[in-house]
């Protein structure tokens, strides 16, 4: 459905997009994560033919996106960040500029038109200038208008920036009904909304793709919660740091039960629960509680990308900016 | 080419849904009859009071560097918000992301404002209706080949504002960059031809003037073939740059 191949957009002297590479399935709904500035939108306006990648592929549904963009152009749906529609115009009359520009003859629109307001809920506002819809509104007169053209692809930078919590909610519920029959890539830096809404996330930092993985399997590679008694948390911690297949100790404090630790693990979770009850037992200490803890995204979103705020010393300086 | 249609009639729809349109022919209107009235009068003293020529003077009225000037600026107020308009908004992303090409944009905003100046031209004709109305009779060679020359003009100066307004996104910037090129295209060639002897550049001068266009011949019933090539290849070379302009978005 979407393939990109090391896509890279050079701007004057900033890397925007990195040779990312990633394939979307049809019936995926993909969250691309990302902070502010790493290249999200970039790679959306590359899929979306507004502008050219520097170097690099991009297919959707089999066309590419610089060598046949009408044909790109049909087969997604797109919402722009802040999506720019013109105030001056009633949402009625824009969506039929829209449906006409899409190349929907009179009967389709008499009957899309009608059916897309319904499914977005703007019925009520059709009649209204855009220019006075709240945001939310407006947001869902966008999502509207990209879901006309009946495209199997949906491309939603930022579908919930700006909104407030129960529009949020709403544009939420919307996404999650089409992401039953479509293909979807959103972009976003909330991360609830990914866990709420997206069945597979990519997370992206200065314009590379940091992970990849279905929700469910970034939460199995998770760890194990322990608390110990007998030893003050900083021993406690560097001897487990020491344990083969534990590849990080996250204290968290000591309390009345004993110091409570979270243990990454990189191999085999039962030879590694195996191997800190040893270890805790040769040292004589209490192991009070053990339990698998699955990771928050929160966790390993911040993990990948606080890694590269860090990496100042990066031998190929990559700034990432949006465009 | 329905994606041209479709773009025209937004384009048309969104100057005649807002005060822009009605407030620009009125005032337009307004003052070119006001400027009519006077050169009736003018040519009226001229004559001795009575039997004014009426192809003369629909013709010289036509042709008349006020006129002309009018029109000058009267271009940009057309172009301005066409495309730095769409930029500034960002609603030009919304329309390269359909099924739209550059090039079908760029003649979409070029025509949808010809046929609002033409609209705001051709509403001068009730002048020519007055004409006949008061018992003259009008030499129609003369307000046809007028009327060519207001609209190869008013295709020219379009093209090229249309051109400032791609190269920015700011409006006022395009609305007065458009201005002073006009006024220069218009004023420079009469200033340039009266202020040298050289053959060569007197015929250049001559060729490039616009006033003298519309006095020596659109206002006297000719068009002549030189003013055609140079308004049509000057709106073709807007157009082109246009173009380019709305493309370079791609090499950023």
């Amino acid at each position: 459905m979407i393939e990109v191949e090391a896509l890279t957009k050079r701007y004057a002297n900033v890397t925007a997009v990195d040779r990312i590479s990633f394939c979307i399935e049809k019936g995926e709904v993909v969250g691309f994560l990302g902070p502010n500035g790493a290249g999200k939108t970039t790679t959306m306006k590359i899929l979306s033919c507004f502008m050219p990648a520097t170097s690099g592929t991009a297919h959707i549904n089999g066309h590419d996106v610089v060598r046949e963009p009408l044909q790109v152009r049909r087969c997604i749906g797109y919402l722009p960040e802040n999506v720019p529609i013109p105030p001056e115009m009633r949402v009625h009359e824009y969506l039929g500029f829209r449906a006409r520009l899409k190349g929907l003859d009179r009967a389709r629109r008499k009957a899309r038109i009608p059916e897309v307001m319904g499914r977005c809920g703007v019925e009520t506002v059709s009649r209204k200038l855009i220019g006075a819809l709240s945001k939310g509104y407006r947001q869902r007169v966008g999502l509207a208008d990209a879901l006309l053209g009946d495209p199997p692809i949906l491309i939603l930078d930022e579908p919930t920036v700006g909104l407030d919590p129960n529009q949020i909610r709403l544009v939420r519920d919307l996404v999650r009904e089409l992401g039953q029959e479509r293909t979807i890539l959103l972009s976003t830096h909330i991360l609830p909304e990914v866990e709420l809404v997206c069945s597979r996330v990519m997370i992206i930092s200065r314009g590379r793709i940091r992970n990849t993985d279905t929700l469910e399997s970034l939460r199995k590679g998770g760890g194990i919660g322990v608390t110990i008694e007998g030893a003050s948390l900083p021993e406690i911690t560097s001897t487990l740091a020491g344990i083969p297949g534990i590849s990080a100790v996250h204290p968290r404090g000591a309390g009345n039960g004993g110091a409570s630790l979270h243990l990454t693990l990189s191999s085999d979770p039962s030879e590694a629960r195996r191997a800190v009850f040893r270890t805790v037992v040769g040292h004589g200490w209490t192991m009070t509680e053990l339990s698998n803890e699955s990771r928050r995204l929160e966790d390993i979103y911040l993990d990948i990308v606080s890694e590269d705020v860090v990496e100042t010393t990066d031998p190929v300086p990559v700034t990432a900016g949006e465009a | 080419m329905s994606n041209i249609v479709t773009l025209i009639r937004r384009e048309l729809a969104g100057s005649f849904l807002s005060p822009l349109a009605y407030v620009t022919i009125f005032l337009f209107l307004l003052f070119n009859g006001y400027v009519f009235g006077e050169w009736l009068h003018l040519l009226q003293l001229l004559g001795g009071g009575s039997g004014v020529e009426v192809s003369t003077l629909l013709g010289s009225y036509l042709g008349s560097p006020v006129l002309i000037l009018l029109l000058g600026l009267l271009a940009p107020v057309l172009t301005f918000r066409s495309l730095a308009g769409e930029k500034s908004s960002g609603t030009l992303e919304m329309l390269l992301t359909a099924p739209v090409t550059d090039s079908q944009l760029v003649v979409a905003k070029f025509l949808g404002a010809f046929l609002f100046y033409a609209v705001i031209t051709l509403s001068t004709s009730v002048y020519v209706l007055y004409v006949v109305a008061i018992g003259g009779l009008p030499d129609w060679g003369v307000i046809a080949s007028a009327y060519t020359g207001v609209l190869l003009l008013g295709a020219m100066l379009i093209a090229i504002n249309l051109f400032f307004s791609s190269i920015t996104t700011n409006m006022v910037v395009a609305l007065i960059v458009s201005i002073f090129v006009n006024l220069a295209l218009l004023l420079v060639p009469g200033f340039l031809g009266s202020r040298t002897q050289d053959p060569f550049l007197v015929e250049l001068a001559d060729y490039l003037d616009l006033f003298r266009h519309f006095q020596r011949d659109f206002g006297a019933g000719i068009v002549d073939t030189r003013h055609l090539v140079y308004y049509g290849t000057t709106m073709a070379l807007g157009l082109f740059l246009t173009l380019r302009a709305v493309e370079l978005r791609k090499w950023r």
